[in-house]
């Protein structure tokens, strides 16, 4: 199975084609564009590609390719930036981020947060880069594998797992979830055409869009919240004060481990088709927080919080591009755009690209790791540039956050309503705020829960009707399993709790 | 390289302006039409086939005409959301629309618009037909349409198909396909063609609609059974159309067009339509609208209106006797 001589000679090949000057003057150019455009809030990398493609159209397709992939890169990496410092993610996988992250920066430590996202990211792309090239034909026999089932089961996984994202009471995370569920619901329905919950509105037939849902919950309800305490205590909401940009030997030695296990979720759930990138990060950050030895610390700035989830994404990010390479299939947005760029130079995505175009493939999984290298090249001296972003004095860097910010989620979709709905949104994160209620788990509910309800009714269609599906298949049963122990565990300590207080009394 | 802009593409307009002036006018040099820049409506994400397609369809309307073509992505409901807007638009010829057939014979029988295709929307040009093969899982035992039916007959509910969504001209192939045969086969909707495709692969579901499949059945992942029509495929031409596979008559099709609102001045639709037709015909375009898997077609503002009022007919009496339309 494992050719290691044609492997080698493939990566030999790779770096042949990657280190052309050309081709290393793209690659930087993307990462750099990327990194700057990914800073602000709405511009993902998405985005940022479909702005930037026809750039590419007059170069060679391996140059032109290798850029694409440097700006996914880079956006991918300016998105934690803003996460971390302001606490306002750009797109889904850096919302974990902002939790730990944002809260190291008010600890003062917000330049050795950035540092840890920085060498977590590349530690991940680095080892993301290395399992693609050796593993990479075996693993996209496995996406095969996953069918709707599967999802599914994966997607309740998540979800209950989401439920230790919070930082206080059991319930009001479920409420979270609830709430974050409702929302998803809006739109169109997939198989019968219905419209729900859509009040007549155009707007709302493509469903709620996602960015003014995370400003509004993050960026604006956490400006109305600092202003109110302005008001009402006479204090200027203050940033702790930045003691040194890099991490301590003690972050460090939390950080290490918990960017392998961040890494190592991050290239599995990278692989699968959707969600990928958001689970990773989701998934990585709550097995930290579930076997840490101070789980208390998780949402008040542990080092841990910020390198786990970062090391994820940015490992997922490398895997995603497997099922696009090996099978032809892009796994997400910003590879259906990739997709798009190879038609245009006449390469048809297939399975047969490895073989019919070595050069493409070959170069392209090199340049993923001398992109990941530039990466931390430009973002380690960065670093000190963005933490002086926090010493502009409150009062005038709050306007500036919330005209940026909608400036972001007005360039989106360009469309008004959009920024009412950030509005709307920036209301309801503000009173979830006063109810001690979390955003991360309503914003994960908000994005599983449709991809959750299409893949269960599609697992009822395949098997016509017949629930035994998620018990027959064996991949399917094991998440099941693990599922069912995990809401025990969760469930336990609470009734326990419960039954003590009832006792008292 | 830099005229072709998208409207997030703040960031790169004054550049492209610049160079756009440099450009000198040609087709166009005589006439009033255009004045100014065109916006360029695209009903999709960014990254398919249709931005692919308006892509080249402004670059080469900014060499005809010397003014810039802005792309303006609305995507939704399958394109209904960009339709709809697109009626309240001022009927000028400076806003044109990439569209396919499904504008104009499946959205506005399977979705609740605010535009009638017949009197609102006109297609100017045939930019492409997208081959619509029908491809199988290995699994199936069956090489042909003749044993396709006869197996899926023999098997009643047993095949299912997998489409990009409901309402999609995959979908409506499946339907097509189970009238025509007197099978009943399951309609499986997917989030979008990848993942229809993967389904197929791993045999998930049994049958799919589509070019994409193309690579595929190259590699051996898929098998080819016919090709949905009476036009054979350059890129597959062993592959038998469904005419000469024993079902004569029209197919669903998809094909792929630019729309303009049809209240625009009549010499502005013909100068339009003669402008993309006339790049259409150069080989160097000819040879991209093969690479994006499409066959090539000329068909003048008459031609491409018979072939849209042919599919609304067809897919009419298709959804109303699947009974999958608007109640």
């Amino acid at each position: 199975m494992l050719d290691l001589a044609t492997t080698f000679g493939g990566v030999v090949h790779g770096f042949g084609v990657a280190f052309e000057p050309t081709n290393l003057l793209f690659a930087f150019l993307g990462c750099m564009v990327g990194t700057l455009v990914g800073v602000l809030p709405g511009l993902g990398p998405t985005a940022t590609i479909a702005v930037l493609l026809p750039l590419t159209y007059g170069l060679p397709p391996v140059t032109g390719l290798i850029t694409l992939a440097g700006i996914y890169y880079g956006a991918q990496y300016g998105g934690s930036t803003t996460s971390i410092l302001l606490r306002l993610p750009g797109e889904a996988s850096s919302v974990v981020t902002a939790l730990d992250g944002y809260g190291m920066t008010k600890n003062g430590r917000g330049g050795a947060a950035l540092a840890i996202a920085a060498v977590g990211s590349f530690f991940a792309g680095t080892v993301g880069t290395l399992f693609i090239a050796l593993f990479g034909p075996m693993l996209a026999t496995i996406v095969l594998k996953f069918g709707a089932p599967e999802y599914f089961m994966l997607m309740v996984l998540g979800l209950i797992a989401s439920v230790v994202l919070a930082r206080g009471s059991v319930p009001r995370a479920m409420a979270m979830i609830m709430l974050g569920l409702l929302l998803g619901m809006v739109g169109t329905d997939l198989n019968s055409g219905q419209y729900r919950y859509t009040f007549g509105s155009n707007e709302l037939l493509n469903g709620i869009p996602f960015v003014p849902l995370v400003v509004g919950l993050f960026g604006v309800a956490d400006i109305l919240g600092a202003l109110e305490n302005q008001v009402k205590e006479k204090i200027p909401p203050a940033i702790g004060k930045i003691t040194s940009l890099w991490p301590t030997r003690e972050e460090v030695r939390e950080s290490v481990p918990a960017a392998a296990r961040g890494t190592l979720i991050g290239l599995f759930l990278g692989l699968l088709p959707g969600g990928g990138a958001l689970m990773s990060s989701f998934v990585a950050y709550s097995v930290e927080k579930r076997f840490s030895k101070t789980p208390e610390k998780f949402g008040n700035g542990a080092p841990a919080g910020v390198a786990a989830p970062e090391s994820a994404n940015n490992a997922g990010a490398q895997t995603a591009f497997l099922p696009l390479l090996t099978l032809g299939l892009p796994s997400n947005a910003v590879m259906a755009l990739m997709s798009g760029a190879m038609l245009v130079q006449g390469i048809v995505p297939g399975p047969r690209i490895m073989t019919s175009q070595p050069d493409l493939f070959w170069g392209l999984i090199a340049s993923m790791w001398i992109g990941n290298l530039m990466l931390v090249i430009i973002n380690l001296p960065l670093v000190g540039i963005w933490v002086q972003m926090l010493k502009i004095r409150y009062h005038i860097l709050y306007p500036l956050i919330l005209v940026v910010s909608i400036v972001g989620v007005f360039g989106v979709d360009f469309s008004i309503f959009d920024v009412y709905l950030t509005a709307a949104f920036g209301l309801l994160g503000y009173l979830m705020n006063k109810w001690r209620c979390e955003p991360a788990p309503l914003i994960l509910a908000f994005v599983l829960g449709p991809m959750m309800e299409q893949y269960f009714r599609r697992s009822l269609l395949v098997a016509r009707g017949d629930l035994g599906i998620f018990i027959e298949r064996p991949i399917s049963l094991v998440m099941m399993i693990i599922t069912v122990a995990l809401l025990i565990s969760i469930a336990l300590p609470f009734f326990r709790s419960f039954r003590k207080e009832a006792f008292v009394e | 390289m830099f005229n072709q802009l998208n409207r997030r593409n703040f960031m790169t307009l004054a550049a492209g302006t610049a160079l756009a002036a440099t450009v000198p006018m040609r087709g166009f040099a005589q006439s009033t039409y255009p004045q100014k820049d065109i916006t360029y409506l695209i009903p999709y994400n960014p990254g398919g086939l249709s931005d692919n397609i308006s892509r080249l369809v402004g670059a080469e309307l900014t060499k005809a005409t010397g003014k810039n073509v802005i792309n303006d992505y609305r995507p939704g409901a399958g394109g209904a959301i960009a339709a709809n807007y697109y009626v309240g638009t001022k009927p000028d010829g400076y806003t044109i629309m990439q569209s396919t057939n499904s504008f104009y014979a499946i959205i506005p029988k399977m979705t609740k618009v605010e535009f009638n295709p017949d009197t609102d929307l006109t297609p100017l040009v045939l930019i492409g037909d997208a081959p619509m093969v029908i491809a199988a899982h290995p699994a199936v035992p069956a090489k042909t349409l003749k044993e396709l039916i006869d197996y899926a007959k023999k098997n009643p509910g047993k095949l299912s198909y997998g489409s990009s969504g409901r309402g999609t001209v995959g979908h409506l192939c499946g339907e097509w396909l189970k009238a025509k045969a007197g099978a009943d086969m399951l309609h499986i909707p997917y989030n979008g063609t990848p993942e229809a495709m993967q389904a197929c692969i791993s045999g998930e579901v049994q049958i799919m609609f589509g070019p994409e499949s193309a690579p595929q059945i190259q590699a051996g992942a898929l098998k080819g059974i016919a090709i949905m029509g009476d036009q054979r495929w350059s890129v597959m031409p062993d592959l038998p159309t469904t005419v000469e596979s024993g079902i004569p008559g029209w197919a669903p099709r998809s094909w792929h067009t630019v729309t303009v609102l049809s209240k625009t001045p009549d010499d502005i639709k013909k100068k339009l339509s003669d402008t993309i037709n006339g790049f259409l015909k150069t080989d160097e375009v000819k040879k991209k609208i093969v690479n994006f898997g499409l066959i090539g077609g000329i068909e003048d503002l008459a031609g491409v209106r018979k072939r849209a009022n042919d599919d609304a007919a067809e897919f009419g009496k298709l959804i109303a006797e699947a009974g999958i339309g608007l109640k």
